[in-house]
């Protein structure tokens, strides 16, 4: 009885859908944009710029959210009928790329983030222009650090070990000297890039994390639960982190641009102190992080390319990446927007400038999302005491080896010359 | 004789053709689909496409995950469905005790989950089991008793997913109970009373058989309701704490539409489906028994 109404509302829900469309499909858009989420709302925002300067041109913004975005890219693509432009994800182009849906790029600028413009590319051809990057890095409470006797974060993971448990020792009952939540990938995945050896190997034929290296950052990461440095809990089970971490609950967290802006809305001026960012600490010195961000992509089935790629040059101006840095807090793609203010002003956004010299990018293959996902469940077992580093890692490659079973065939006879990007060979070593 | 056939086929046909084009063309296409490799890559480009027969099915037998999700979902069916029947039953007589104009209240209160949206539902199911600042360890911890980690450890997980669940979807039970309630003729507790009966007898030998068949029909629609459990821990775990509360629905949601592994995915909602099937099959059976036909 409940299906049949499940069934009807699906039926109703599908009619207003179609209903929806009709009325979209009847403006009048010279030009179609998907974005995502506040992006999105940034973008219809600036679009009235745009518009001015191209008379009797309208721009349609369509909002996705992050969650369902991918979904509706693919479906789009799959339906023959995505938009002219899109905000994509880093990790999802590759999906895009291997369905031969976006148009080939030439970089409209030359102080991009080299980092940003390297995981745009497939065998050597760029399929996005980078909008806003993204990393990972330091989150600290300062006065905590100096209390326990260090002037500012540690450059390698002795050094850093070494203050959180030094910390550990001035904090009270529940507090911990580090906030990593289990359900995030994104903290293993950096010690894990910042190792010698790459997560996968032989091309991105196999799964890789059985090596020395992969075992060095999951033991590194399974000690900070062991020695309670960090608390065995996810990102769910935090009410308001930012409240949590003025008051002492963390004194490190790793984290993204984003929590600049979340920090300041959620805690007031005064409390503007109590926290600072700095540069991942690395096995050996400065450390690598990720790279992450949008990209702006054109279809290859859009007919209005040529407007489209006017559309991103103007969204890529200086004016409009302030205006999206001060709208959002995204960071801008390119540098010499760095040195202007409000960016050029922000002590906080330093450790970022920096970092994003610093970034090795991810292995860009379609499978590479769920590899992660992966990771991070058989981490979590680790972390949990249910298994072995080492059998865990043993057992994870024979998946990811599974996974990767069709794309080793494809590279066998070679298909897909776009889903196949050698990033091992042109790994970027700015930080080496 | 054929008129009255064909006039009788031109009634059912809207009913058939809604059935055939939401369940059972779809039903052939994803069976159909199980015996792909159908992914991303199939969709760039249909030279990619093979037909695998039943690998997919045999990769499901030797898959750690799978079992793992077959046994969180039946769980969540075996402990569920039974005190979300005893719940719906019990809240139905009590509210029947209590005065008239206070019935409606109590029965509004209960129902009220019902209706309400799932996620909604979960979101504030999330901030009560909260571990440090979630109101049901306060309430525990005011009655002494050592707060546990309810979304963070795998065996408390499930077990808040199955009472979320139950506590969502009680109230309708106990709706269908009360009409069946009512139904039941007053001769026949009169009749007991005059013989003797006592409230435990007059609860176990009239009002729990009189209900049976209500009952049943209650088990199957919750069985199959809670075999497609999915959007409580979508939204309270996301499939954790280590995979704990990661159910068949949302493990082939993950495959599907996270991963783009339709031809996997595929093969999960066929095992599914015929695990409802076999379900609803031995109900049936077990049902007319009760009924005695």
């Amino acid at each position: 009885m409940s299906t049949a109404f499940g069934r009807a509302g699906a039926v109703v829900a599908l009619g207003a859908a179609i209903l929806a469309c009709a009325g979209c499909a009847h403006a009048p858009c010279g030009l179609n944009v998907w974005a995502i989420g506040s992006e999105a709302d940034a973008l219809e925002r600036m679009v009235p710029g745009f518009e001015a300067s191209h008379p009797g041109v309208s721009v349609c913004v369509q909002e996705l959210a992050w969650s369902s975005a991918q979904v509706r890219l693919l479906s789009a693509v799959a339906a023959g009928d995505p938009p002219d432009v899109a905000q994509v994800g880093d990790t999802d182009l590759a999906m895009l790329v291997t369905l031969h849906a976006l148009r080939p790029e030439r970089q409209i600028a030359n102080d991009f983030f080299r980092g940003a413009v390297h995981v745009t590319r497939f065998s050597g051809v760029s399929y996005g222009v980078p909008w806003y990057v993204d990393t990972r890095l330091l989150f600290y409470r300062p006065d905590i650090l100096r209390r326990a006797g260090f002037d500012r974060p540690a450059r390698t993971w002795r050094g850093w070990l070494r203050q959180m448990r030094a910390v550990k020792r001035i904090l009270g009952p529940g507090q911990y000297a580090l906030l990593a939540p289990t359900n995030e990938y994104e903290f293993l995945e950096v010690l894990a890039l910042q190792q010698p050896e790459p997560m996968l190997r032989d091309g991105d034929r196999y799964g890789n994390f059985a090596s020395a290296s992969f075992r060095r950052a999951l033991t590194f990461y399974k000690s900070l639960y062991e020695q309670h440095l960090a608390p065995r809990i996810d990102d769910r089970q935090l009410v308001n982190l930012w409240w949590e971490m003025a008051r002492g609950d963390f004194v490190f967290y790793v984290s993204g641009p984003w929590n600049i802006g979340e920090f300041r809305r959620f805690l007031p001026p005064r409390d503007e102190d109590l926290w600072m960012t700095a540069p991942m600490p690395g096995p050996d010195g400065p450390g690598v992080s990720i790279i992450g961000g949008s990209d702006f992509v054109v279809f290859r089935v859009s007919r209005r390319a040529q407007l489209a790629h006017e559309f991103i040059r103007y969204m890529l101006a200086d004016q409009q990446q302030v205006r999206l840095y001060e709208l959002t807090g995204d960071l801008p793609a390119r540098r010499d927007v760095w040195r202007l203010p409000p960016l050029a002003n922000d002590v906080k956004l330093r450790a970022f400038r920096l970092q994003l010299e610093r970034v090795r990018p991810f292995e860009a293959i379609p499978e590479w999302d769920e590899i992660m996902d992966g990771m991070r469940r058989m981490a979590a077992r680790v972390a949990a005491g249910d298994a072995s580093v080492r059998a865990a890692t043993a057992g994870f490659d024979r998946t990811v080896d599974d996974w990767l079973a069709k794309r080793r065939e494809l590279l066998a006879r070679s298909a897909t010359p776009t889903a196949t990007s050698p990033r091992q060979s042109d790994r970027p070593t700015e930080a080496r | 004789m054929t008129r009255k056939h064909s006039s009788g086929a031109l009634f059912v046909l809207p009913a058939l053709v809604l059935l055939a084009v939401f369940v059972f063309i779809p039903l052939i296409g994803v069976f159909g689909l199980s015996l792909t490799d159908f992914d991303v890559y199939s969709v760039a480009n249909p030279a990619n496409l093979h037909l695998i027969g039943a690998d997919n099915y045999w990769h499901l037998l030797r898959d750690r995950q799978a079992w793992q999700a077959l046994e969180t979902t039946l769980v969540v069916v075996v402990v569920g469905v039974p005190a979300t029947l005893l719940l719906s039953l019990i809240s139905a007589l009590m509210i029947e005790s209590i005065a008239e104009r206070w019935r409606g209240l109590f029965r509004t209160a209960l129902f009220v989950p019902v209706v309400c949206s799932t996620v909604a539902i979960a979101i504030s199911w999330r901030y009560l089991l909260n571990t440090r600042f979630g109101l049901v360890n306060h309430v525990l911890g005011l009655l002494g008793l050592r707060a546990p980690d309810w979304l963070g450890s795998p065996h408390l997980a499930i077990l808040a997913i199955t009472i979320v669940v139950v506590w969502k979807g009680f109230g309708y039970g106990m709706i269908i109970v009360s009409a069946a309630r009512k139904e039941i003729p007053d001769e026949l507790y009169d009749a007991a009373r005059i013989e003797g009966a006592g409230v435990r007898h007059r609860l176990l030998r009239i009002t729990v058989p009189m209900l049976a068949p209500t009952l049943g029909l209650l088990a199957l629609l919750d069985v199959s309701g809670y075999w497609q459990l999915f959007a409580e821990p979508y939204v309270l775990t996301q499939g954790g704490p280590l995979g704990s509360t990661t159910s068949l629905l949302l493990l082939m949601y993950e495959r599907g539409f996270r991963w783009w592994r339709w031809g996997a995915a595929s093969a999960i909602a066929m095992a599914l489906t015929a695990v409802m099937w076999l379900f609803a099959w031995v109900q049936r059976h077990t049902r007319a028994g009760w009924r005695g036909d």
